[in-house]
């Protein structure tokens, strides 16, 4: 009998050590990750000037390159403004602040439909009190499994393994090329069709005006300047959004009330060009050249 | 895995701590109360059912074996069993036609398929004098010991009347830990790592509108295949370890099924309990009644056994289709036995053949409706449109269920889990079955379990719905 307990004993020893040794290569591989936005963004000094956050609309189509000025881009698909808070926190712990920030703003931002919190892209960063108390009130299932010993990243496999394997690779072989180095992933090729359906009605979620208003304070507490703004849209299929107008109404009083302003780029001749458009908010290439010459007028005039 | 399977082990690691000490004198009544608390605490509605069908069923075993009532015992065995029948068919009809509320409607028919087996069997026994039993209490654990519940193996009653008391009476040995502790291990690798990352392809291409060519189609069908093997013997590896580590082997339900040579092969080691109980209770009788008739004979107890087993599945005409492929199979294979002894076709050919005709068959087992099944079938005889122009796009793209890095990662991934598990398949069913501690082996499974598996999903075993 004492010689079995002796080896659970030994058996159980091994395994957890095993255990805790591989959730440390997750923490250490996802940090080193130098393609992952959260964990780039921290590993090195970026110091832009002009900053952009938002969901995948701002993601692909800021295209610094053609801006040709310091910016950097921090749209994250799907993220919504809970995350884009946390992604801004995490960029002014380790990055100078910048003098403009740009929310990309539209209706669709408000709506869960579209975006929403991706906790698990927070799994490596718990440590910090801010992400890991947001998480906890956001996403209390996460949350609670990653407290749970050895399966902090386990429920999030699907997603995080390919990042891990990544990251172990970019540190063994001391890789610190970035993939998107100033944030702008460029859209493939898609035809033009619709994102939701006809007559669809946003709603309107508290927590992500919430959110908004945050990142507006964190902002002006770092003494930036915070513009709202809004990509061109696909007019055909927006006029089809019963309740745009009055959302864009909503986020115009927001504005207002922060004494911030709200820029809505486009114009009719290029809103109405579907080739501009791979569907209502998101710019095709061609969309993307456009709209980046526009921007790149406002934000350096001549 | 979820939080009722981390709540369940929890529960069930205290329970083996005490049933091998201060409940060791008590380990049936600990097991009765143990089992029953699980079952009512996860299932209420599914316990309620299974308790009035045990009750029934022993109360009419009585009967027959006291014949009290002074009359002839065969109308209270047929009594018997065609309650049984009726019970299984409605809750399975009150499901198919969705009168429960489909959020709970499986939960009502947990178990049913499994234990009405059991509970015919026993009163079959019970009627031709190879077995008798008074004691309530072991016929209650006959249907509800836990480890084997929801989805079997099916215990047939001489195992369990004759062999469960001696066994779990037994002096605590370590080795039933280890060896029970090494199935629970392979079977939870098999189920959270194999079987369910294979999962939301199969949901996805047998759920919707399939319009794949035949390639990604046949390709699927052999994921299936795969993942219907793993999640289902790797339930049975759990229950097996678990009952192991409470002193009582449960029979294994599978032999290394997807190497098999032929389609008889294939049921000799598939589903194993089941297999077994249908050649007992059905193919034998009927096969002996139609003796006259030779071959024919036992063509028809092939079809009949094979009808019974998809109707056992479930009510949907895609159960009768696939088990009709299977029966057909084996009356094919019946009517070529002396020609084929003759051919002596190299394992090289008979056991992808026999992989490919199974997983045809599955086709129909798993779609969501006939016309899905009837689209991926048509598909892989559609000789124009069977292999692809572009391999990435048509058949890469699609099982991966997208064409970005992750998804070919995640595919590549458990591709290469499944074939290694399946190279090495014979040696791990050996070093499970040691009495042996493999630090290095629970080292390697926890790792690839942690990092590879899908934790909280909340995928249930595919058998859990029968």
């Amino acid at each position: 009998m004492k010689k079995i307990l002796i080896k659970l004993s030994i058996v159980t020893f091994a395994l957890i050590m095993t255990m805790i040794l591989l959730e440390y290569l997750y923490d250490f591989s996802l940090q080193n990750n130098y393609y992952l936005k959260y964990s780039s963004i921290q590993k090195r000094k970026i110091n832009a000037e002009n900053l952009f956050i938002g969901s995948c609309v701002p993601n692909t189509s800021i295209s610094p390159e053609l801006l040709e000025n310091n910016t950097y881009n921090l749209g994250v698909y799907h993220s919504n403004y809970i995350e884009n808070y946390l992604a801004l926190y995490l960029y002014l712990k380790n990055n100078k602040s910048p003098k403009r920030i740009f929310v990309y703003t539209s209706p669709e931002c408000f709506d869960e439909r579209f975006n929403h919190l991706n906790s698990f892209r927070m799994l490596p960063h718990l440590n910090d009190k801010t992400v890991n108390n947001t998480i906890k009130k956001y996403d209390y299932q996460t949350y609670q499994r990653s407290k749970i010993p050895f399966l902090k990243y386990s429920f999030e496999n699907l997603n995080i393994t390919y990042d891990m394997i990544t990251g172990l690779k970019h540190y063994i072989k001391k890789d610190k090329q970035i993939l998107y180095s100033n944030g702008f992933i460029e859209l493939k090729n898609f035809t033009l069709k619709r994102s939701y359906p006809k007559n669809y009605k946003f709603k309107w979620y508290k927590k992500n005006e919430i959110y908004l208003n945050k990142i507006i304070q964190l902002s002006k507490s770092k003494k930036t300047e915070v513009i709202l703004y809004e990509s061109p849209v696909f007019e055909l299929f927006a006029t089809e959004q019963p309740n745009r107008n009055e959302f864009i109404l909503k986020i115009k009083k927001l504005a207002l009330k922060n004494r911030i302003k709200f820029i809505q780029f486009g114009n009719q001749y290029f809103n109405k060009n579907k080739v501009n458009f791979i569907n209502t908010v998101n710019l095709s290439k061609k969309g993307v050249l456009e709209f980046n010459k526009e921007l790149k007028k406002y934000l350096c005039p001549v | 895995m979820d939080f009722n399977a981390l709540y369940f082990s929890l529960s069930f690691l205290i329970f083996l701590f005490f049933y091998h000490t201060i409940l060791k004198n008590q380990k049936l009544k600990s097991l009765l109360f143990f089992s029953s608390f699980i079952l009512i605490y996860f299932f209420p509605l599914a316990s309620l059912i299974c308790f009035i069908s045990s009750i029934s069923t022993f109360k009419i075993g009585v009967l027959i074996q006291k014949n009290k009532l002074k009359v002839n015992t065969s109308s209270i065995y047929i009594l018997g069993i065609s309650f049984l029948i009726l019970n299984l068919i409605s809750i399975k009809y009150l499901n198919y036609i969705k009168l429960f509320n489909p959020k709970n409607s499986n939960l009502t028919q947990i178990g049913i398929s499994f234990y009405t087996l059991q509970n015919i069997s026993y009163l079959i026994d019970i009627k031709k004098q190879r077995l008798s039993n008074n004691n309530f209490s072991n016929f209650i654990l006959y249907n509800i010991y836990f480890p084997r519940f929801l989805s079997g193996p099916i215990i047939q009653p001489k195992d369990f009347f004759f062999k469960f008391q001696d066994s779990i009476s037994q002096k605590f040995n370590p080795s039933i830990i280890s060896t029970g502790l090494n199935l629970i291990l392979v079977g939870t690798f098999k189920k959270i790592v194999l079987s369910d990352r294979l999962s939301p392809i199969i949901e996805h291409h047998f759920s919707f509108s399939n319009d794949n060519i035949g390639l990604t189609n046949l390709i699927i069908s052999f994921l299936f295949t795969f993942q219907l093997y793993f999640d289902f013997s790797g339930y049975t590896d759990i229950a097996r370890g678990i009952s192991k580590t409470l002193g009582f082997d449960l029979i294994p339900n599978f032999n290394i099924p997807l190497r098999a040579k032929s389609i008889s092969e294939f049921w000799r080691k598939w589903h194993i309990s089941l297999t077994s109980w249908l050649t007992n209770y059905v193919f034998y009788p009927v096969s002996f009644k139609l003796r006259k008739q030779k071959k024919l004979g036992t063509s028809i107890a092939i079809l009949i056994t094979f009808i019974l087993s998809g109707l056992w599945h479930g009510f949907g005409i895609t159960f009768i289709i696939y088990a009709l492929f299977h029966a057909f199979y084996l009356i094919f294979e019946h009517y070529t036995l002396n020609f084929r002894n003759k051919l002596k076709t190299p394992n090289i050919l008979t056991i992808p053949s026999t992989f490919i005709l199974v997983s045809i068959a599955f086709i129909f087992f798993r779609a969501e409706n006939f016309e899905i099944a009837r689209r991926i079938f048509i598909s892989l005889f559609n000789f124009i449109q069977f292999w692809p122009v572009n391999f990435e796009k048509e058949v890469l793209t699609k099982i991966a269920l997208g064409g970005e890095k992750i998804n070919l990662y995640n595919l590549y991934i458990t591709l290469i889990l499944c074939c290694i598990y399946l190279i090495f398949e014979f040696s791990i069913e050996k070093l499970i079955h040691s009495e042996r501690i493999y630090i290095i082996f629970y080292i390697i499974i926890l790792t690839l379990i942690f990092a590879f598996g899908i934790f909280g999903n909340q995928t249930v075993f595919i058998y859990n719905q029968f």
